[in-house]
Formats: structure tokens, C-alpha cells, sequence
């Protein structure tokens, strides 16, 4: 009987995960027999959050490399980037990169399973960086830059984020600087994919229509050569400092639109503080008899407000963004969601807002669980954040959240000094 | 997923149901095509966003609440001449949710007070509007291919901000007259229990509806032009290449057209000739897709190319897509192509049926165009059957490179165009 390499680790509900004992990837399967497709999702733990100064944007960039040419598990090159032949034959196919992590994935009918892990398990170790390749696609993420860099939301955003983080990984977005964006180079490439890229730093996420044994032998197939790091991956330990005091900026630039965001510190994702702070927020602006939408939306001061949290590995960021309509004042619509806010560190939800907010919350993350694509990209999330099993168990930490959990967290992390206001006014 | 489906169409009323045995998440979507023309779309949109606002039965919050505390989601968009309705909900409390649906669609609350506040709403996201360089481009795009009158068309911002003067609650109550007695495709996929209850409880609200008045005739070609908005402080010019293409779903060239038009520029991916030279050789642009808009198995839509590009590149990207529309036109597909987008949309259909909403949406939208589940499930055997030479024969008829309709809307100074430059 041939020797299985795959250690079982833990299975919760649909969800079963192994480590491959060869070199350390991990296997999150989850079995959907009937839908016909199956996804792979392969996420490396390395986001924006792991780039130094100066070299900001490297792991998006290398994201967009990844497309290009490969050599196999023999050391031939391919004769073209080996997507092409999946993006051929139909896949849906695509990448992100993200504050700490970066994934790649595939979605095809199931009996490809085998091509997609032969894609992805050689452009793991064998991407073939060069320069002519590179140039071009410095020129589109370049052009990508640009798209994002008209949004007022974008600015803002870059800015907040810069004055939130001042020590760790998070203050920068995702794309990077532009002038980092310029001066990155094949070399700096390479040594970032050699530090970053190997089985030992992955997840593995198979969703589909296909059978354990299959994954296991297909996974053998292809990513059993492939050796573990020769030297652990570098973790990035930086605790931000805090903050002491409100921070405030105000961009100003030629345009019909005028934001305002508030933003605080924010829980790590599995921290059941987190599930604290996703219905806080919700409750705040999460739909049309959230208060901030009722005195800002339905009085026109604002054309929308929404909030904003994601799962993170660190401490990140809970906010509120409004785009606020012509002839009202900025400072009127800050004050009606400073008071807001205040409400809720003074009074606590009741029992029927708790219920509502919790209900709703619920039914978007249930909602959005139709299909083995939509349960690998969740999962992806709770991957790079560090306990995939938020999966599960966030839906439990949202129905265990009382009113005064939520009131608590307004208190203890919805503070003055972990306040940033920022203002994109256009003129 | 298993598609097992019914599918019922009787005087204006068409339903079809996706059976998802022990699924206990009930998703249905509801589109009405109002007896209006495109000049109209406005009102449309409009329509649906007070629809949204409650109920005689259930003011504005009662309902929003109702909703949030059933766990349940109810969206209502007017767009075009069309209202769409989604629902999803949990099949135990489906029949509340339906009922909360049933009341906003029969008994709508048209106070002034509530008109008033959308009023304001809309005349905000005009503003908003005027810096959208992609929506300015595209609505120059749609008013030079379409007639007033064609589902196509998008008014501009100026005639959209009178347009809102209009709307008062009786206007309103005209519309919302027009709800019943349009055509309706309900389409409903949970389990058993759930679709009977869902068909049953809108059917019953359908008044009978006569099929829209249709133009006589398909559409010519319109002659090429280019026209750039001046939209400033902006990175890059946002682009729109096409015209219109005379043919309906129901006619046999138009799968070869469209099969063609894939091969040049396929949205998502990298797979089409746009994205792989034009992108990835020439480093132009991030994204550039063809696709075809707007036909339906009774009526003529159209053919684009969206994109953008920065001023600096844009003369070499606009020089770039028309040699790659010039290419495929005069040359064709070839037999690699052919063999390459059979397998990868004989594939992609069976992706389309991945999960429960995408499969749903693929035939809902395929009714609401007018063709029928059978012609849906026709699609793989049609393409295999496709040959080059259908293909080839349709991209020489219908992609006209002497015929291209180009807009931009963004920083445009340096680009020259046809007529005067107008400022956004």
C-alpha cells in the first residue's frame, strides 16, 4: 500500500484539514459531491503587510509575475504559462493580494483538478522571473495603480491607513506606492518569491466535487517534489504602538466629491471581540434603520455610508465612510456620527436591535455560501488571518454576542485616542 | 449543481423553478419589463427605489425591520425599461418574507415626504455622476447607438436632473399601474415546498400582459465617429469602441458573432486577443473586454470594446484595439481559435451551473431575453456544431472596421475627435 503523507490535523463539520508531511503544505478539503466543479485555492501567507519600506507593493506585483513563464518538476520549461492552457479550457481563474495574504485560484469542471494542481504546484517554486517579462507588467500594474489612484475612497483610504499604522505592515495599501511600484526590479522579485513561496507557507484549499483520495493523490502527483523552505519563513511580529490622540486629515483636491470616514483600531480576526465589533458596526451603518443611516442618508445629508471590517491577521481597522452630498457642511455629518458612536458607548443595543443586527449579519455570511468557489474565497479569508475554523465559528461568536459585549467594545476600543478622522473634500 | 427545472409561460407570465432538494436558503428573482422606452429609464429606476420604501400595510421601517429580523434579503432596482426583484430567505420564514414582498409590489407608500428625500438622493448621485469618467463615456456611447425609444439608450445627466422634476405620487401611481399588466419572469430555486409557495404567491398578482410593441425593423449601422469628454484630474481616459450589431438572439448568426467577438476580446481572463496583446504584450491598459449588450430574442442590441487607457497611451491604444478589430475582421478566426473557445465555453457553461444562484441567473436572464430553458440547455451541442467559416462570415458582416463608434470620457485634451470637445 503506498505510504500516505497527508497527516489528518482536525475536521470541523464539512471542513477536514491535513498537513502534507513532505513538505509542510497544508490541505483544506471540503467535499460538495453533486455540483460538477471544483475549486483550488492555493494561499500563500504573505501579503502587503510583509513588505519593507521602500519596496512597497512587491507582493502584488509578484502576484501579477506569478502568470508568467514555468519550469516543471524537471527543470523544463513550459512551453507557455501553464493558466493558459487552464484559461483555454474555460477555468475561471484569477489572484489577489491582500494585507497578509496572497491567493491564486481555479475553478473548472472537476475531472481538471489535476492540471490546476500541476499550475499551480509548478509556478511554486519554478516561476521563471525575467526582465522582459517584467517590463510590460510593471506597465500594467502601473495602469492599475492609476485606476484606483482617480477614486476619492482610494485616497482617503491610503491616507487613513498611513496614519493608522505608523510601525506595522498595514499602513500602506495593498498596490504600494507608485514610486515603489517604478523602482521594483527582477532581483527584489526574485528575493521576495524565495523567501515567501514555499509549500511550508501555503494553504491549500480543494472545494468540489471530488473525492479525498483523488485530492491525495493528485496533491502527491504534483506537489510531492517540491522541497520544504531551507530556512524558516521570516515572520513579521511588529505591534503597532498606540496612538495617543485623535488624528484628523483633510485631502483637497479637484473633484465633485466629498468623503468623510471615521476609523478605529479594530480586534485580529478570531478574537471574539472581532464578532463584537462586526455588529457594532453593522448596527452603526449597516443598512436603512442603522442610526447613521437614518439621521444622514434619509435626511440627504450624505448619498451613502457604509462600514467597513475584514477579517485580519493583526489589529486593523473598523470604519465608517460617507459620501456626503453638495451644500452640507463636513462638520455636520462628523458630528452626527461622533454622537452615534458616543450612543453606543452609553447605551447599550436593545434586546430587538441586538436581534435584528445579529440576524442580518448572519444571513449575509449564510447567503454567501452557495457554491464550492464562494466557500473557498471565505475561507481564504479566515486562512490568512490565521484560525480557518472562524468558518464555523464566527457564526456561534455572533449568536453568543450580548448587548453589553457590543456596548463594551464601543467602550474599550471605540476611543478618542484610537480615533483617525479623515475628509477627502473636493472642490 | 443538478439542474432538475420546470418552466410554465401563459399570458405574460413565466416561471421557472430550480428544484435544490434540502437546501434550506430559498433565492428568487422577479424582473417586470415596463410598456416604457429607454428615454424613460429614470422613471424606472425611481419606481423601483419607492418600492423599497414600505408599504400601506408596512411603513418604511415595519418593513426594513421585518426583513432584518427574518434573516431575510429583498432588493428592488428599476433599470432600463425593467424592475428586478431578488429575494433570499430562508425557506421557514419564506412566507413572511413573501407576504412583506407581496405588500411593497401591491400597496407601495408614495408619500411626498418620501418622494421628496429620493428626489434629493438622485440629484446628489447625478452630481456624483459628472465625475464618473466610465459612466460619462458610456452614456455619450449608448445616446449615439440608440434611438430615444430603445431599451439601450441612457438619457443624459441634464435630461435625467428635468426628469426628476416630473415625478410627483401620482405620476408615480401611474407606473406602478403598469406593474401588473407587464410581462413577468419569476424564477425560484429551493426546495419543493418553497417554489410552490413562491409561484403561487406572485402568480396571483400578475394581471395578464400583452408582449411589448417591438421596432419593425433592425437597426443599421451607425457611421463611425469619435467624441471625447473633458473629465480633468482624472489618470486615464476611459474608452468605448463599438456600434450596433443587426441581429437577434433567435437568429443563427448571432452565436457565430458572438463566438468571434469572444475570441477578440473575452470578458474576465486573459483569454481574448485584447487582453493578451494589446494588455499583456503591449503593457496599454489593465483591462480590455468585447462583449455584446442588450439583445434579446426579439430585439437588436449591441456590440463594445470597454477599456482605458493613460492620455499618454491613449493614441497608441486606440490605434491598437481598431488594428485588432481590423485584424479579426478581415482575417477571421482560425482553426486553433475555433477548436480553443469551443472546449472553453462548452466548459464555462458548465461552470455556469457552479452553484445555485449562478445557475438561476443563467436561465433567468435567458427567459427575460426571450429564449426558452430548452434553447439554454441547446447552447453546448450549438457551439459544437459552430464551423470557422460561420464564424468568419459573421465577423466580416457585422464587425465593420470602417464603421466604429468611439467615446472617451477623462483627461481627453490631447486626443482628437470628430466634433467639438465638450466639457463633462
Amino acid at each position: 500500500m503506498k505510504k500516505n503523507y497527508f497527516t489528518h490535523e482536525k475536521t470541523i463539520k464539512n471542513i477536514e484539514e491535513y498537513t502534507y508531511t513532505k513538505n509542510g503544505l497544508k490541505l483544506l478539503y471540503v467535499h460538495m459531491p453533486g455540483c460538477d466543479t471544483v475549486t483550488s485555492n492555493i494561499v500563500y501567507m504573505v501579503g502587503s503587510r510583509h513588505e519593507a519600506r521602500g519596496e512597497t507593493g512587491i507582493a502584488h506585483m509578484l502576484e501579477h509575475m506569478m502568470f508568467k513563464d514555468t519550469k516543471d518538476k524537471y527543470g523544463k520549461k513550459a512551453p507557455a504559462p501553464r493558466y493558459i492552457a487552464l484559461q483555454n479550457k474555460g477555468a475561471l481563474l484569477n489572484a489577489s493580494t491582500w494585507t497578509d495574504r496572497t491567493n491564486y485560484y481555479f475553478v473548472m469542471p472537476s475531472e481538471y483538478l489535476g492540471d490546476m494542481l500541476q499550475a499551480e504546484a509548478e509556478r511554486m517554486r519554478g516561476l521563471i522571473l525575467t526582465p522582459k517579462e517584467f517590463a510590460p507588467e510593471q506597465q500594467n500594474v502601473l495602469s492599475e495603480y492609476e485606476m484606483y489612484a482617480d477614486r476619492p475612497d482610494f485616497v482617503l483610504s491610503t491616507a487613513m491607513t498611513a496614519q493608522a499604522f505608523v510601525s506595522h505592515g498595514y499602513g500602506h495599501e495593498t498596490i504600494g506606492y507608485k514610486s515603489d511600484i517604478e523602482h521594483i526590479t527582477c532581483e527584489s522579485l526574485k528575493a521576495f518569491y524565495d523567501t515567501y513561496y514555499w509549500p511550508n507557507n501555503a494553504y491549500l484549499i480543494v472545494t468540489g466535487d471530488v473525492e479525498r483520495e483523488k485530492v491525495f493523490r493528485l496533491v502527491d502527483e504534483h506537489f510531492g517534489h517540491i522541497k520544504a523552505s531551507p530556512t524558516p519563513i521570516p515572520q513579521c511580529v511588529i505591534a503597532e504602538p498606540p496612538a495617543y490622540g485623535t488624528r484628523t486629515i483633510e485631502i483637497v483636491r479637484k473633484n465633485p466629491v466629498t468623503m468623510t470616514s471615521f476609523a478605529y483600531r479594530s480586534p485580529r480576526s478570531g478574537d471574539p471581540l472581532w464578532a463584537h465589533a462586526y455588529i457594532w458596526s453593522l448596527y452603526l451603518a449597516g443598512g436603512k434603520l442603522s442610526p447613521l443611516y437614518k439621521r444622514l442618508v434619509e435626511t440627504n445629508m450624505v448619498s451613502a455610508i457604509a462600514p467597513s471590517l475584514m477579517p485580519s491577521y493583526d489589529p486593523y481597522l473598523v470604519s465608517f465612510t460617507a459620501t456626503i452630498s453638495h451644500g452640507v457642511r463636513v462638520e455636520d455629518v462628523q458630528k452626527i456620527i461622533a454622537e452615534e458612536i458616543e450612543r453606543t458607548r452609553t447605551k447599550a443595543l436593545s434586546k430587538s436591535e441586538l436581534v435584528r443586527t445579529k440576524n442580518k449579519l448572519i444571513a449575509e455570511i449564510v447567503f454567501e455560501r452557495d457554491g464550492a468557489h464562494a466557500v473557498a474565497r471565505e475561507l481564504t479569508e479566515y486562512v490568512a488571518s490565521g484560525d480557518w475554523t472562524e468558518y464555523h465559528t464566527l457564526l456561534e461568536k455572533i449568536e453568543a454576542t450580548t448587548a453589553a459585549d457590543v456596548q463594551a467594545f464601543a467602550q474599550k476600543w471605540c476611543i478618542d485616542s484610537e480615533l483617525i478622522i479623515g475628509t477627502f473634500k473636493g472642490s | 449543481m443538478k439542474d432538475t427545472h420546470t418552466y410554465t409561460t401563459h399570458n405574460g407570465l413565466t416561471t421557472f423553478t430550480l428544484l435544490s432538494p434540502g437546501n434550506e436558503v430559498v433565492r428568487l428573482f422577479l424582473t417586470i419589463a415596463l410598456p416604457l422606452e429607454g428615454k424613460d429609464s429614470l422613471f424606472v429606476a425611481f419606481l423601483g427605489d419607492m418600492l423599497e420604501r414600505g408599504s400601506t400595510r408596512f411603513n418604511k421601517d415595519v418593513y426594513e425591520e421585518k426583513l432584518e429580523f427574518l434573516g431575510a434579503q429583498v432588493n428592488i432596482q428599476g433599470a432600463g425599461t425593467h424592475v428586478h426583484i431578488s429575494l433570499t430567505s430562508r425557506a421557514v420564514v419564506l412566507k413572511e418574507v413573501l407576504a412583506l414582498l407581496v405588500s411593497a409590489l401591491k400597496e407601495p407608500l408614495f408619500t411626498e415626504e418620501e418622494i421628496a428625500k429620493v428626489i434629493k438622493e438622485y440629484a446628489q448621485n447625478m452630481r456624483e455622476e459628472k465625475d464618473n469618467s466610465r459612466a460619462l463615456s458610456q452614456g455619450l456611447f449608448a445616446r449615439k447607438l440608440y434611438t430615444e425609444k430603445e431599451e439601450g439608450y441612457i438619457p443624459s445627466i441634464e435630461i435625467r436632473e428635468r426628469q426628476l422634476k416630473k415625478i410627483d405620487a401620482v405620476f408615480l401611481a401611474k407606473l406602478h399601474e403598469m406593474l401588473f399588466v407587464s410581462p413577468w419572469v419569476v424564477s425560484v430555486a429551493g426546495d419543493e415546498g418553497a417554489l410552490t409557495q413562491a409561484v403561487t404567491s406572485l402568480s396571483v398578482l400578475h394581471k395578464g400582459a400583452e408582449g411589448k410593441v417591438l421596432p419593425d425593423r433592425l437597426p443599421t449601422l451607425i457611421p463611425a465617429q469619435k467624441e471625447f469628454l473633458v473629465v480633468p484630474e482624472k489618470q486615464n481616459i476611459e474608452f468605448f469602441f463599438g456600434n450596433r450589431l443587426p441581429l437577434t438572439l433567435s437568429d443563427e448568426a448571432f452565436l457565430a458573432f458572438s463566438f468571434g467577438l469572444d475570441v477578440l476580446g473575452k470578458r474576465g481572463g486573459f483569454s481574448g486577443r485584447l487582453m493578451s496583446i494589446v494588455r499583456e504584450k503591449e503593457g496599454l491598459t489593465y483591462s480590455i473586454y468585447a462583449w455584446i449588450l442588450g439583445a434579446t430574442a426579439r430585439t437588436a442590441g449591441h456590440w463594445q470594446i470597454a477599456t482605458f487607457f493613460t492620455p499618454k497611451d491613449a493614441p497608441q491604444g486606440i490605434a491598437s484595439t481598431m488594428r485588432e478589430i481590423r485584424l479579426i475582421a478581415e482575417k477571421g478566426v482560425t482553426d486553433m481559435d475555433v477548436k480553443r473557445y469551443k472546449e472553453l465555453l462548452s466548459n464555462q457553461f458548465r461552470l455556469a451551473h457552479e452553484s445555485v444562484s449562478s445557475t438561476l441567473s443563467l436561465y433567468h436572464n435567458a427567459l427575460v431575453a426571450g429564449r426558452t430553458p430548452d434553447e439554454v440547455a441547446e447552447y453546448p451541442a450549438r457551439i459544437a456544431r459552430l464551423t470557422k467559416k460561420a464564424v468568419n462570415e459573421a465577423l466580416r458582416t457585422y464587425l465593420k472596421p470602417e464603421a466604429v463608434v468611439i467615446t472617451g470620457a477623462g483627461p481627453t485634451a490631447g486626443l482628437v475627435q470628430d466634433t467639438h470637445k465638450k466639457k463633462a
